[in-house]
């Protein structure tokens, strides 16, 4: 029973995180994202568990709706990342064309290399108002799949050249019954691993790239709070339950999700054998 | 018969020889394309970008109180755009780009204007080399060590504990850390971090100490994350080399622990862990953006945040041209030196 102890709990984690992030700001009477609604740089208190900010919000609620916003932010950013990573990898590593394979690579290499981080600091300074939370995605996505795609390549290459595909072309699979039964099952699992690790990841590019104050500061997620901390001096204010719950729960949504990762990653390796 | 062993040596010799040069040739070509590429697309995005920095260099003369004819006003703005070749075509600004870095200078700096950006990415880049040489090359040694050690004594009670340590610091973004270094360091502890001057470079004992006075917190901050990053692949890998049929082996056969470490894990380890470090030494020239703008440090990655803040196209190109330039080249001679430190790999992916 005590088997995979450690997946079962960080599930938990996660399941409460997600619907702890999804009920309070429902049930909160006003827009999480207002200032100035409750008195301010409170310590916790009954009535206030987790304290006020210096802008006049309540940590409860402002974590709740900023790890909301991360999480969305990270998935959609994830999912996005994993398929173009995936469609730009699997060709680049299937294909028998070789003029194909090589532009491909040559592709992947080159987002690969490309200063990722001052790129997206660049964008972010200057489509800011507009980016939103979808467009942050999007340009995480569109910038970032490099090293993904380089993955995906290496799998699908590995695959091909397995006993158990000849094995299945010589019992007469066609190709696509091939790529059908015997890969789509080993990719399927592969890739909701990549997605996985893919939304850690974005949410923490999302991270750095708010504390900069590049992002939407408007719509709070964890790192625009930062931010806030931040430009406010909490840290020197001894302000600590501003920062401190925010950042407790992120680092437990984070280490939560790794460690399903990694559970995963072992399950499926015993799968296979 | 002399003649036939001459021929056969230059057979076996072309043989040998051949995959290699074929090789160094394609990589070399695959190397200049993605450089090429890189700084293309970094190019276009300076260029797509709304803001003029011709424009910003005036209002801040006209800021600084002096007084201008409205005739006087777009003349300066001809000369700055001039200045700054953004007069010109977009291609041709473009060739001009290509040729700043074949030279590498890359004109003048908007931002200290009319400093040059070579000077003051010359100014800031002993920082940056500084700061992220020491660090990675600690972490580097910490983490590895550490990974093997743990890969070994795999099952005892303290390296689970560890490793799940290591877990939970795993994910952290690295934001995250450096900003509670500094609520601990800073807020907490209210420990001096140093100067914000920077003498220019020279080998004194007296510039090292201000480097190292500023340096040590925002490395400590590095070591730690990226240590536990070096442990974990460390860690990973020495589990699959203790996999491997002739490790297992030869720890069935009872081999000293110690011998088991060196010989047979280790080396394994470290065969993949020198390539990573090399590619990682590669980065160190593009600056630590988050370290450096999160502790304010003086080098590179500090200066193009604010050369991207600025809009300070020159100083921006030719730091992430050199980021590029070492990304790339770190990866070329890892390729070309791999099949010479591990003999299972072939040039061109030979039989």
């Amino acid at each position: 029973m005590a088997r995979y102890l450690d997946l079962k709990i960080s599930l938990a984690i996660i399941v409460a995180l997600i619907i702890f992030s999804i009920v309070i700001p429902q049930i909160t009477p006003y827009d999480p994202r207002s200032w100035n609604v409750v008195p301010r740089d409170r310590p916790p208190s009954l009535r206030y568990p987790f304290g006020t900010t210096s802008t006049g919000q309540d940590v409860l609620v402002l974590s709740a709706w900023a790890l909301r916003n991360s999480l969305i932010l990270g998935s959609i950013a994830a999912a996005l990342l994993v398929s173009i990573a995936f469609t730009i990898g699997s060709i680049a590593g299937g294909t028998r064309n070789t003029v194909i394979r090589g532009l491909l690579t040559y592709l992947i290499d080159s987002f690969c290399v490309i200063p990722f981080l001052p790129i997206l600091i660049m964008i972010g300074s200057l489509w800011r108002e507009t980016l939103g939370i979808i467009g942050t995605a999007l340009v995480i996505a569109l910038l970032g799949w490099g090293g993904q795609a380089r993955n995906v390549r290496s799998v699908i290459m590995g695959l091909r050249e397995r006993t158990f595909t000849y094995t299945a072309i010589f019992s007469g699979y066609g190709t696509l019954k091939l790529i059908y039964r015997s890969y789509l099952p080993y990719i399927v699992r592969w890739l909701s691993i990549a997605f996985l690790f893919g939304i850690i990841f974005c949410i923490g590019l999302e991270t750095t790239l708010s504390v900069f104050g590049i992002t939407s500061l408007e719509n709070p997620t964890i790192g625009t709070m930062i931010f806030w901390t931040r430009e406010y001096q909490a840290y020197l204010r001894g302000l600590w339950w501003w920062y401190t719950f925010p950042l407790v729960l992120f680092i437990a949504f984070l280490v939560a999700m790794y460690i399903v990762v990694r559970r995963l990653i072992t399950i499926f390796i015993e799968g296979i054998r | 018969m002399a003649d036939v062993s001459r021929q056969s040596r230059s057979r076996i010799l072309s043989f040998t020889a051949a995959p290699l040069i074929q090789n160094l040739i394609e990589r070399l070509i695959l190397m200049i394309f993605t450089i090429w590429t890189g700084l293309s697309i970094a190019f276009l995005v300076t260029r797509l970008s709304p803001r003029n920095p011709a424009e910003q260099v005036l209002s801040r003369l006209q800021g600084a109180g002096i007084f201008m004819r409205p005739e006087e006003i777009e003349a300066m703005r001809r000369t700055i755009m001039g200045l700054f070749g953004l007069d010109k075509p977009l291609w041709e600004q473009y060739f001009t780009f290509l040729q700043s870095v074949f030279s590498f200078r890359f004109g003048p700096s908007l931002l200290n204007f009319p400093v040059s950006a070579n000077d003051i990415i010359s100014t800031y880049m002993p920082w940056t080399i500084f700061l992220m040489l020491t660090a990675t090359i600690i972490s580097w040694i910490i983490g590895v060590v550490t990974g093997i050690v743990m890969g070994i004594w795999e099952h005892r009670r303290g390296v689970k504990l560890l490793e799940y340590v290591f877990i939970t610091v795993f994910p952290l973004p690295y934001v995250v850390l450096a900003i509670a270094f500094l609520i601990i360091f800073v807020g907490i502890l209210r420990v001096y971090i140093g100067v914000t001057i920077i003498p220019k470079f020279a080998f004194t004992l007296e510039t090292l100490s201000a480097m190292f006075s500023r340096a040590w917190l925002p490395a400590l901050s590095i070591i730690v994350l990226s240590s536990v990053n070096w442990a974990m692949g460390s860690l990973a890998l020495a589990r699959t080399a203790k996999r491997e049929p002739h490790v297992f082996y030869a720890m069935v056969r009872g081999i000293p622990t110690n011998l088991l470490l060196r010989r047979y894990v280790g080396k394994n380890v470290l065969i993949l862990q020198i390539t990573a470090l090399a590619l990682s030494l590669g980065n160190i020239f593009g600056g630590a953006l988050v370290t450096e703008y999160i502790f304010n440090y003086p080098g590179l990655g500090t200066l193009l945040y604010q050369s991207i803040v600025t809009n300070d196209f020159n100083t921006m190109l030719g730091i992430t041209t050199y980021s590029i330039l070492g990304v790339t080249m770190a990866s070329f001679i890892i390729d070309m030196v791999y099949p010479i430190i591990d003999p299972r790999v072939r040039y061109g992916g030979g039989e």
